[in-house]
């Protein structure tokens, strides 16, 4: 790595690439100054710009620590935790709207809407402002404008997710050159630091999302084996434990307390206080006064309390790293090395299971706020041909695919498929003279479609009529470097094109992507169940429809006996289909096969023959 | 397979319009060339058609490749090159899957030989017709078997077939990997030995067993 400070001069005209940790709790940006990473920090030394919005109206609108200093007495115009919604359907938070301080749209269609001053916002509007802070910052602390970024996003954040995100920049008036995984990020800093050949994982667990995900470094190459995680789960998740502990402990001494949002924002305050101190100290001492209740409540805290609260959230972290070693094919006694990344790996309970789960001591020497900044301007100076010496090649998160006949769905790039990527599939039309075939792409670990996240549906029109099953629908999907979708289809006899960029539905129940993963370990045995049976389901019609046209075209091939035997048979198989038994399916549909064998084989001959006694058959024999 | 998009002259460089050879640059302006039809992903690695390779020298080739193609590298570059970049990368990529699994690559090169292998996942390969319908019909009765004493016994039963299928599972490696040293010696130097097709049905027949023994195994697994 002795190349790290060559520095392409026809770039630097075009300004410093930044890196941009857009993260649930804080973000911050960083630099490369003289071919080392640095975050930037403001005139009082501190890096970390909290993720809080206060909007007073469009013109005027605050972020960072003053806003995070008015959550309690502005409530109503203060947003955090805005990366949650990222993505999202107003159904996908539903739940968490209880404990939530600011007001969202309710039923509303499409991505999730927060409401300010009767005003509705998305979550990528709210992100951008931000990114223009952020910016403005840059800005400020180089003297120059500042266009270009790189942004990271959780590696397990889906595509609906990672198009917000990179739309978040646009709106902020930055050209985001790339999407980078968070635990990527952090695996380059800790990687250009240490300069070793080495296996790792990166166990980051942030404000509200968790990532796992599990590297092979070697001479510069970063190359992401595996990934897994919950986009849903993080520091907030174990705020809000403690928050409903406390909440359930106030109303056990004041039955009627109903706390106003200030009331709960002072708890979710004391909360997060009451965490962070006791991840360095053995004991709290709260004392609360709820000035329009008139409630006191004080308590003393210890780190225990706190452990019996937050484990079972932490805990929700065992499966995702077990299969991610799975999927990487790696025993944890393979690890080099497990790095700690995000704020919430301060608590020792969070090292403890980490431990567990790998058998060796995390390294926690990293700071675990900052290292996802820095490897962002580390890929930064990569993409603006800074160095060659370094080179990330990450993965897909969650396997894509495509619906397919009896709602199943077929994978097209397996979950971590190395990244850029192009996979294609040929399909066809089912039923003579169609024109137009439909796509539906998916998202997901499970066996069905309807189990999976919709990503589109979109119709490729204007197949000129053929029979069934002559048309050659070609699917290509394309994921690039940044881990975004293309998707385009081509009839080949035809050439008829069409190409989309996949625009998600967020639209969908709260089906999250990491529910789906969890799911589909529970729900494997269910899944593959159905599976089954839709496939004995096919291939019985597949085989009445057979016979039954055999019975009509060549009935002067059959013997009475053999028809009453076999129509016998078939009416038993159709009376099973409907009920569903699979086993009878299935043995049944074996019978009839065996059963019609004899008759197919005077079928063939009997063309045969007839072939060659009039050889113009051939003609209509495509 | 994959084809390259690009409507272009493949024997002048797009940016220079030199001369060019079927090298990933120009020998002139030493930009990146737009990939050439029909290249596989042995030959693209810089491999023969061979069935048994060394992974870290496959590792390595992969690498090199990754530090030329990946489009990080391609982000100033002009459209061109930025598509070029991602056509090459998203290809070396897939052939470093289909490569470094012994059984894909073996796919991958049934599928080279032999154009498209149509499914034979529906039908049945005799070898083990025999062990389908015994495992089907315990199947049945396991399910249906409402004594416990009985279901234990069936279940044993069950076991036993499942470890007779292991047995199975192992002959096919052990003669999978017979093939592939049969292959490379044979018809790796010599592509019109005439031992090549009876390779080639040998492989398919191994994998399409395998295929299914795969389906049974993870049946009696539930």
């Amino acid at each position: 790595m002795d190349n790290l400070l060559q520095i392409d001069l026809s770039n630097i005209k075009k300004g410093k690439v930044v890196g941009i940790d857009l993260g649930t709790t804080n973000s911050l940006v960083a630099y490369m100054n003289n071919g080392k990473p640095e975050v930037l920090k403001d005139e009082k030394g501190t890096a970390l710009v909290p993720s809080v919005i206060t909007v007073y109206d469009d013109e005027h609108i605050i972020v960072g620590e003053e806003a995070k200093h008015k959550i309690i007495s502005e409530t109503s115009k203060t947003v955090y935790s805005v990366k949650r919604l990222m993505g999202k359907s107003y159904q996908d938070v539903e739940n968490d709207t209880n404990l939530l301080t600011y007001r969202l749209v309710p039923k509303s269609e499409g991505l999730v809407r927060v409401e300010i001053n009767g005003k509705e916002y998305t979550p990528i509007e709210l992100s951008a402002m931000i990114l223009k802070e952020l910016k403005k910052r840059a800005e400020k602390h180089f003297g120059e404008p500042i266009t270009q970024a790189v942004i990271t996003v959780p590696a397990y954040f889906n595509d609906a997710q990672r198009q917000a995100t990179k739309d978040a920049g646009k709106l902020a008036g930055l050209d985001v050159l790339r999407i980078v995984n968070e635990p990527t990020a952090a695996a380059l800093a800790y990687g250009l630091d240490k300069k070793q050949n080495a296996t790792i994982a990166v166990y980051d667990l942030g404000g509200g999302t968790f990532d796992i995900s599990i590297l092979k470094l070697k001479d510069g190459i970063f190359e992401v084996l595996a990934t897994n995680g919950d986009t849903y789960l993080g520091g907030d998740d174990i705020d809000r434990k403690i928050m409903e502990f406390m909440l359930e402990e106030i109303k056990l001494l004041y039955p009627d307390f109903k706390p106003n949002p200030s009331e709960l924002q002072l708890i979710r305050d004391s909360a997060e206080k009451i965490k962070c101190h006791l991840s360095f100290n053995e004991k709290y001492i709260l004392d609360l006064y709820f000035e329009d209740s008139d409630i006191i409540y004080n308590r003393n805290f210890l780190r225990e309390d706190i452990e019996n609260i937050s484990r079972e959230v932490i805990e929700r972290t065992i499966q995702p790293c077990k299969n991610a070693l799975k999927d990487a094919k790696l025993n944890p006694q393979e690890l080099d090395a497990v790095v700690l990344v995000g704020g919430s790996t301060r608590m020792p309970l969070v090292k403890q299971i980490v431990e567990e789960i790998f058998g060796i001591k995390p390294y926690d020497e990293l700071n675990p706020d900052e290292v996802v900044a820095l490897g962002a301007a580390i890929q930064a100076d990569i993409l603006s041909g800074g160095t060659k010496d370094i080179l990330l090649l990450d993965v897909n998160p969650l396997s894509l695919g495509i619906e397919t006949f009896g709602g199943v769905m077929s994978v097209i790039i397996p979950r971590n498929t190395t990244i850029p990527v192009k996979a294609t599939e040929t399909y066809t039309t089912f039923v003579d003279n169609q024109t137009g075939v439909d796509i539906h792409v998916l998202q997901g670990e499970r066996e069905l479609a309807k189990d999976n996240r919709s990503l589109a549906k979109f119709t490729l029109k204007g197949i000129p009529p053929m029979k069934a099953g002559m048309p050659k629908v070609e699917v290509t999907f394309l994921i690039n470097a940044d881990g975004i979708l293309q998707v385009s289809a081509k009839e080949l006899r035809t050439g008829i094109e069409q190409s989309i960029e996949v625009k998600p539905s967020y639209g969908l129940t709260d089906e999250e992507i990491e529910r789906m993963l969890r799911e589909s370990i529970v729900y494997a045995e269910k899944d593959i169940q159905e599976r089954m049976l839709i496939e004995s389901k096919n291939e019985a019609q597949s085989v009445i429809s057979s016979i039954e046209k055999v019975f009509n075209e060549h009935s002067d091939l059959i013997s009475a006996e053999e028809k009453e035997l076999i129509t016998k048979k078939v009416n038993l198989l159709k009376f099973f289909l409907e009920k569903d038994d699979i086993s009878a399916i299935r043995n049944l549909t074996k019978e009839v096969d065996i059963l019609s064998r004899p008759i197919a084989e005077r079928v063939i001959n009997d063309t045969i023959s007839k072939a060659l006694q009039n050889k113009n058959i051939l003609d209509t024999d495509v | 397979m994959e084809r390259n998009s690009f409507a272009v002259d493949t024997h002048t460089c797009w940016n220079c319009h030199h001369t060019v050879d079927s090298g990933d640059k120009c020998p002139t302006c030493h930009k990146i060339l737009p990939m050439v039809e029909d290249v596989d992903y042995f030959s693209f690695l810089g491999f023969k058609k061979q069935l048994n390779l060394d992974l870290d020298e496959l590792e390595h080739r992969f690498y090199e490749l990754s530090r030329e193609y990946h489009p990080d590298y391609y982000s100033n570059g002009s459209e061109i090159e930025k598509e070029i970049s991602l056509e090459r990368a998203s290809f070396l990529n897939s052939a470093y899957q289909i490569l470094k699994d012994p059984i894909q690559r073996a796919k991958y090169l049934l599928q080279l030989e032999w154009g498209e292998v149509s499914e034979e996942k529906k039908k049945i390969p005799p070898e083990i017709l025999m062990e389908v319908m015994e495992l089907q019909e315990k199947l049945v009765e396991c399910n249906s078997e409402t004594d416990p004493e009985k279901k234990k016994k069936c279940e044993a039963e069950i076991e036993q077939i499942k470890s007779g299928l292991l047995k199975k599972m192992d002959d096919l490696n052990a003669q999978l990997k017979n093939l592939f040293i049969k292959w490379d010696e044979n018809v790796l130097n010599n592509p019109s030995n005439e031992s090549k097709q009876e390779i080639l049905k040998e492989l398919n027949k191994n994998l399409s067993i395998r295929a299914y023994l795969n389906t049974l195994l993870s049946t009696i697994n539930k």
